[in-house]
C-alpha cells in the first residue's frame, strides 16, 4: 500500500473527500481485506499522532470537528492516551507489577466514556453525593492553604501535614515552595508525606512566585519523567499574604515511595514554558 | 396467548434470519463469526462519525439477514456495501426534511474545576490500573512488541517497524495485521475491565 494511499485513507477519516473518492475508498474496504486492515492501521496512527499533538493545525481541527463526533472513536483515543503514556511508565513490564485486581473500583459500574456501560441511577446518585461531598472538602482545604503557607514560613522547610480528620477519605495536605529539586540540598531534603495504605487523598498546594497567567498546567512526573497525573486549565487562587496558590488533588495509590516533581506550566496562546518546578518523597 | 407466543415466533424467526446470515459467510461456524464481527466493523467504520453509526450498521446486517435464502447473494460484504450505500442515501434524504436539531454528538469540553480534576484524576488511575491488568495478560514479547510499534515518542515509527518486521522474518503487511489484532485485544480487554466486565486472562486469548 503506497503513501498516496494512506493519505487517501487520512483524507477519508478526517471527512475531506469528495462523495465519488470516499464511496470508491468504502467499496475497496469492503471487498479487499487488505485495503480494510491498511485502514484500520491507518486510523491507529492517526489516532496516535492526534494524542502525540503531531497533526497539523487543520488535521487537528477536522480530527476534533468530525472525527471526534463518534463515540467509538473517543474511546479509541482515550485508550490512545493510555497506550502512549503506558510507554512512559516502564512498570508495565517490571516484574512484581501484577495488576490490582481487586479493587472494588475494577469491580464496580464504570461512568467512563470509553466503555459501554450505562450506570444506573443509584450509581448515578451515589457518584452525585461523592461529587458533592469532594466539592466541599476541597473548598475547604483550600480555604487552609494560606494557613499552610503561613506555617510553613520557609520554602527550605516544608511542612508536612497529618491527614485531616475524616473517617471516609483521609486528606493529606502539603504546601509547597518552587526550586527544590531533588539534589539541591546535600541531604536531599525534601517535603516529606506520609501515606498509609488506606486510600487517601494528597491535596498539593503550590506557591507561584511570579506570573502573570491565571491559568496553568500541572504535571506531576518521577525525577525519572513517568508522568504520574496531569491537570489542565487549573487556576490560580490568592492566600491571605497575596501569594498565587494553586492546587493539585492526587488520590495516594498513585503514589509509591519515592521522589517527584511537579511542574506548572503556564501557556500564553500557543506557546507553553515551565513556569516552576517542585518536588517532594513519599513515604509509605 | 398472543403477544408472549408472537415474541417467541418473533425470536425464532430472528434466529434462523441471523443463521443464515452466517451461513452465506461460511459454511464453517467460526470462520463465519469472524466474518461477522469484521463486516460489522466495516459497517459501523462506515457510518462514522454519525453518533447512531452502530445501529446503522445492525441495520445493514438485519436487512441482508432477512432476505430469502433463494436470494442468490454472490459475495456478501459487497452486497453489504450496496445496502449501507443505498441506507445512508435514505437517510441523507430523511436528514434534510428535517430542520436541523442541536447537535449533541460533537466532542465533549472537558469540565473544569479542582473536583473535574478529581475525577479525572480516579478515571485515569482505573485507565492505567485496567490497562495493566490487560498488558500482563500478553506474553513479554507482545508487551514488548506493542510498545515498540506503537511507540511514544516523537521519531516517524515506519523504520522501527521494518526493522521489527526484518527481527521477526515476517512482511511489513503481516506485522501490521499483528500488531492492529494485538491492539484491538488490548483494547477490549481495557473497556470489559472499566465496564466492570473483566473476569479473567484467559478470556481475552492470552497465550501465557
Amino acid at each position: 500500500m503506497n503513501s498516496e494511499m494512506r493519505r487517501l485513507m487520512v483524507r477519508y477519516l478526517l471527512g475531506e473527500l469528495s462523495d465519488r473518492e470516499r464511496e470508491d475508498l468504502e467499496k475497496q474496504y469492503f471487498i479487499h481485506q487488505q485495503a480494510w486492515e491498511e485502514l484500520e492501521a491507518v486510523e491507529n496512527d492517526l489516532i496516535d499522532a492526534y494524542v502525540k499533538e503531531q497533526l497539523s493545525s487543520n488535521e487537528r481541527q477536522l480530527f476534533e470537528s468530525y472525527f471526534l463526533r463518534s463515540e467509538r472513536r473517543r474511546q479509541r483515543v482515550e485508550f490512545a492516551r493510555t497506550l502512549m503514556d503506558s510507554k512512559l511508565r516502564q512498570e508495565t513490564d517490571a516484574p512484581g507489577s501484577a495488576p490490582v485486581s481487586s479493587s472494588p473500583a475494577l469491580r464496580s459500574p464504570s461512568r467512563f466514556w470509553w466503555s459501554n456501560a450505562r450506570l444506573p441511577w443509584f450509581a448515578s446518585a451515589a457518584a452525585l453525593v461523592l461529587i458533592a461531598f469532594l466539592v466541599w472538602q476541597n473548598h475547604r482545604l483550600q480555604s487552609q492553604v494560606g494557613q499552610l503557607q503561613f506555617l510553613q514560613g520557609q520554602a527550605s522547610d516544608p511542612a508536612t501535614v497529618p491527614p485531616a480528620h475524616n473517617p471516609e477519605i483521609a486528606v493529606i495536605s502539603l504546601a509547597l515552595s518552587p526550586g527544590l529539586l531533588r539534589g539541591s540540598s546535600p541531604n536531599n531534603d525534601l517535603a516529606k508525606i506520609h501515606i498509609g495504605s488506606a486510600p487517601s487523598i494528597v491535596l498539593l498546594a503550590l506557591s507561584l512566585e511570579r506570573t502573570s497567567n491565571s491559568q496553568f498546567q500541572l504535571i506531576l512526573q518521577t525525577p525519572e519523567g513517568r508522568v504520574i497525573q496531569q491537570m489542565n486549565g487549573v487556576h490560580s487562587k490568592s492566600s491571605p499574604d497575596g501569594t498565587q496558590i494553586v492546587t493539585m488533588i492526587v488520590p495516594s495509590s498513585l503514589l509509591t515511595t519515592g521522589d517527584y516533581i511537579i511542574k506548572v506550566v503556564a501557556s500564553n496562546g500557543r506557546r507553553s514554558e515551565i513556569l516552576d518546578s517542585y518536588a517532594f518523597s513519599v513515604i509509605q | 396467548m398472543g403477544a408472549k407466543a408472537l415474541t417467541n415466533q418473533e425470536t425464532e424467526t430472528d434466529r434462523e434470519h441471523f443463521s443464515r446470515l452466517l451461513a452465506r459467510l461460511s459454511p464453517q461456524r467460526e470462520r463465519a463469526w469472524q466474518e461477522y464481527a469484521s463486516l460489522r466493523k466495516k459497517l459501523v467504520m462506515f457510518f462514522e462519525p454519525r453518533a447512531d453509526a452502530e445501529e446503522m450498521a445492525e441495520d445493514v446486517l438485519d436487512r441482508i439477514a432477512r432476505k430469502d435464502g433463494s436470494y442468490s447473494i454472490i459475495n456478501v460484504a459487497e452486497f453489504a456495501f450496496g445496502v449501507a450505500r443505498n441506507l445512508r442515501k435514505e437517510m441523507y434524504r430523511r436528514d434534510s426534511a428535517r430542520v436541523s436539531a442541536t447537535d449533541d454528538s460533537s466532542f465533549p469540553v472537558e469540565p473544569s474545576g479542582p473536583e473535574s480534576g478529581l475525577i479525572a484524576s480516579i478515571d485515569n488511575e482505573k485507565k492505567r490500573r485496567c490497562f495493566s491488568i490487560c498488558i500482563q495478560q500478553l506474553s513479554a514479547e507482545e508487551r514488548r512488541l506493542i510498545l515498540e510499534y506503537f511507540p511514544d515518542d516523537e521519531e516517524p515509527p515506519d523504520e522501527r517497524r521494518q526493522r521489527l518486521a526484518a527481527e521477526l522474518k515476517i512482511s511489513s503487511g503481516a506485522l501490521r495485521t499483528r500488531m492492529t489484532r494485538l491492539r484491538e485485544r488490548l483494547e477490549l480487554c481495557c473497556g470489559r475491565c472499566l465496564s466492570g466486565k473483566h473476569q479473567s486472562g484467559r478470556h481475552q486469548g492470552s497465550d501465557q
